[in-house]
């Protein structure tokens, strides 16, 4: 069940997601930035170290998922995947990590020498990670 | 002719904007609210997004009512909501510690709006908070030259919204059927 993540407090989530999104980072130096945040907005752990920059990105994260999760609902497209941003410098892709019930969500920025191909499934992988960090009860 | 308006309505995190949308427009509103962690918020849920619902009017034309999230963090958005609107509604909560900071805080945030002079203030809670008094709200809009009508409201009311809103599309002339029948 998703509530095993909700009994995890925010350090000890943090400290179990530092190390995949770092290793994001490093596969793949296109990768700008990543961060876990709520989907409140606040961040819970990130990659990069610009810490106003993150506060920052997580507030429209978390903007920009619930936005596009009313979409989902309002189209009655069913259940919500991801939602990326293509701009002429870089990409953002934007997941909901699975078995959290929304709570948290993935964010990682790349310039645009990343595919998105690559990219895509770089991120959905890192996500399906997370989520059984996030789940996972010890 | 069918025409739209687009209304704001803005204000305290708590004050109830989500609360005053879905009281007018029904089940039909769109919500993006999203489970709230943080603990100064007494509030199982906040709107990280915003809210839209729709009233129609008898002349045909549409309110497009928008509520922007309250909370600070999210204060990119007040910008990109308020382009277009015609007319904003600030709701205070004066259980909270500093309701005409916070007033002021939106009111400065949406000053292009404000501007225009269409905005009406709604204060909540006041039967347990009587303080400030809706005439401190008025000395203090008087100090910064703006003349907003200030009510009490309890926004879980449809008449309380509804009356807002009335006034609202008053001060901005979109009532003109009314008006018509006076020549
Ligand atoms: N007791 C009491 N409760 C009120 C009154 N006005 C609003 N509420 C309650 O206060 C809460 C307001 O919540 P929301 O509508 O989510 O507030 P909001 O302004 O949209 O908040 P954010 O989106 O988080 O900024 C609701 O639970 C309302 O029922 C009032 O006058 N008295
Ligand atoms: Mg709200």
């Amino acid at each position: 069940m998703a509530e095993g993540s909700m009994r995890l407090s925010r350090e000890a989530m943090a400290q179990r997601f530092t190390s995949p999104l770092q290793a994001l980072q490093r596969e793949h130096p296109s990768v700008i930035a990543a961060q876990v945040c709520t989907s409140d907005g606040f961040v819970v752990s990130q990659a990069h170290s610009n810490e106003e920059a993150g506060r920052r990105l997580a507030a429209m994260v978390s903007s920009l998922h619930a936005v596009g999760a009313a979409m989902v609902e309002e189209l009655a497209l069913g259940d919500y995947g991801h939602l990326s941003v293509e701009a002429s410098l870089g990409k953002c892709m934007l997941f909901a990590v699975p078995g959290t019930n929304g709570s948290l969500l993935l964010a990682a920025i790349a310039d645009d020498s990343m595919l998105w191909g690559q990219f895509l499934t770089a991120c959905r992988t890192l996500s399906d990670t997370l989520g059984v960090l996030a789940t996972r009860s010890e | 002719m069918a025409e739209e308006h687009k209304i704001i309505f803005t204000g305290s995190v708590g004050a109830g904007k989500t609360t005053a949308i879905a009281a007018v427009a029904g089940k039909n509103m769109v919500r993006t609210e999203a489970v709230n962690t943080d603990t100064r918020v007494a509030k199982a849920t906040t709107t990280v997004g915003f809210d839209y619902g729709e009233i129609g009017l008898p002349d045909g034309s549409v309110l497009r009512l928008y509520g922007t999230p309250g909370q600070r963090r999210f204060a990119f958005l007040w910008r990109i909501l308020a382009r277009g609107a015609l007319g904003l509604v600030v709701l205070v909560d004066n259980s909270r510690p500093d309701p005409l900071g916070d007033l002021a805080m939106y009111l400065e945030n949406f000053a292009d709006l404000v501007k225009t002079g269409a905005v009406v203030v709604g204060v909540g809670r006041t039967e347990t908070h009587p303080e400030p008094s809706l005439d401190a709200y008025y000395r203090f809009l008087e100090s910064r030259q703006l003349m907003l009508p200030v009510f009490a409201v309890d926004v879980r009311e449809q008449e309380h919204v509804l009356m807002m809103l009335d006034v609202l599309l008053n001060m901005l002339e979109l009532a003109g059927d009314e008006e018509a029948h006076h020549g």
